[in-house]
C-alpha cells in the first residue's frame, strides 16, 4: 500500500506538483537529517547537505524509476552529498553540549536501566573514532533496513551484515570493559 | 572462535529476523555471552543516535530551484526520455558538417582569379586602343576619297 502511494506521489512531483514533493519526503527526513547530521556532526553543514540533498533528487526525479527503492536513493543522493562535504576539506565539528543533551532516550525500562549507568556522549565520540566505513554502516543501519543499506553501498546483503558486525566489534573493542555487560 | 548466531544477532537487534528463526535465536542468546553483547551494543548505538528533527524546507523554493537548474533548452523534447539519443545524434552531425566544410574549403579547386578582384582600369592602353583607331578612320577616309 505504502509502495503504490509513493510510485503515485512520484509520478504526481515528475507532472510538475511541487507539493506532492513535500509528502514523498514527509515520512523519510527525520531519519534523512539525522543520518546527514551525524555523519557531519555540524548543524549547520547537516541543514545544507539536507537542502541540497533535497534539491538533487527533485532535479533527478525525472530520471528515477519508479520500481526501485526510493528511500535507499534518497540515502545514497545524501551520502555523495556528505562525500562532497568531506572532499571539500571539512572536517568534523565536536557536538556542543546542549546539543547532546538532547538525545537521552525515553523508551522502555529495561532500555533505561542498560544506558543509565553510561554517558551517551562518550559514546558518540567512539562512534566518531571510528574509521569512516565502520561509522557509516553503524549510522545508516538506524536508518535503513539491511536491504536497503546493501542498495545504498551497492552490496550483497551478507556483505552489509558482516560490515555491521566489524563495526559494532570496533565499537565493543573501543568502548571495553566500562560498556561490557 | 566468533558465535555462528551473529548475524541472527544483529538481525534480531533491528527487528529483521524471521519469526520462524526467533525462538531458536532466543534459546541460544541465553548462553551466548557474545551475541548478548552484540545486543547490548546495538541498543547504545540506537539510543545513542537518536533521530534529530529535520528543519523546516520550503517546497516551492525548491521547485523554482529546480526550474532554474534544470534550464531545459530543447524544450520540444521535453518528456521523450526515448529520444535522448536525439543530442548525441545532433553533435554527431554538426561535428561531420564541420569536417565536410573544411574539407571542401581546402581541397576544391579555385578560379585563378577571382571574380569578385577589383578591375583596374590602364589608361594606356585605352589611349592606345584609341589611336589605333583613329588610325583605322583616317585610313577609311583616304580610300573614300580615292575612290
Amino acid at each position: 500500500m505504502k509502495e503504490i502511494n509513493e510510485q503515485e506521489i512520484i509520478k504526481e512531483v515528475k507532472n510538475g506538483n511541487a507539493e506532492a514533493f513535500g509528502l514523498l519526503v514527509e515520512q523519510y527526513k527525520e531519519s534523512l537529517f539525522s543520518f546527514i547530521f551525524y555523519s557531519v556532526k555540524n548543524e549547520a553543514a547537516a541543514q545544507d547537505i539536507y537542502q541540497d540533498t533535497l534539491v538533487k533528487v527533485l532535479t533527478k526525479l525525472k530520471d528515477y524509476h519508479e520500481e526501485g527503492n526510493f528511500k535507499a536513493w534518497l540515502f545514497t543522493v545524501a551520502r555523495n552529498k556528505i562525500t562532497d562535504y568531506f572532499r571539500a576539506g571539512n572536517k568534523f565539528a565536536s557536538l556542543p553540549e546542549d546539543e547532546s543533551a538532547d538525545i537521552f532516550p525515553s523508551k522502555e525500562n529495561t532500555e533505561k536501566d542498560v544506558i543509565s549507568k553510561i554517558s551517551l556522549d562518550n559514546i558518540l565520540e567512539k562512534i566518531e573514532e571510528l574509521p569512516e566505513k565502520d561509522k557509516e554502516i553503524i549510522l545508516l543501519r538506524q536508518y535503513l533496513s539491511f536491504k536497503e543499506i546493501a542498495e545504498v553501498l551497492n552490496c550483497p546483503l551478507g556483505t552489509a551484515l558482516a560490515r555491521l558486525n566489524r563495526a559494532i566489534k570496533k565499537l565493543q573493542n573501543s568502548l571495553g570493559e566500562e560498556y561490557a555487560l | 572462535m566468533p558465535c555462528k548466531q551473529e548475524n541472527n544477532a544483529l538481525l534480531y537487534a533491528y527487528g529483521e529476523l524471521e519469526d520462524a528463526k526467533t525462538p531458536a535465536f532466543l534459546e541460544h542468546l541465553k548462553n551466548c555471552k557474545e551475541c548478548q553483547n552484540i545486543l547490548h551494543i546495538c541498543a547504545l548505538t540506537t539510543a545513542t543516535l537518536a533521530p534529530k528533527t529535520a528543519p523546516e524546507f520550503c517546497v516551492p523554493q525548491i521547485h523554482a530551484a529546480e526550474v532554474k537548474t534544470s534550464g531545459f533548452k530543447f524544450g520540444f523534447l521535453k518528456g521523450m526520455h526515448g529520444l535522448r539519443w536525439v543530442y548525441p545524434a545532433f553533435a554527431m552531425c554538426a561535428f561531420a558538417l564541420a569536417i565536410g566544410f573544411t574539407a571542401f574549403e581546402f581541397t576544391a579547386k579555385k578560379p585563378l582569379v577571382s571574380i569578385k578582384q577589383p578591375v583596374s582600369l590602364n589608361l594606356e592602353d585605352i589611349d592606345t586602343d584609341l589611336t589605333d583607331l583613329e588610325t583605322e578612320i583616317d585610313d577609311l577616309f583616304s580610300y573614300m576619297e580615292e575612290l
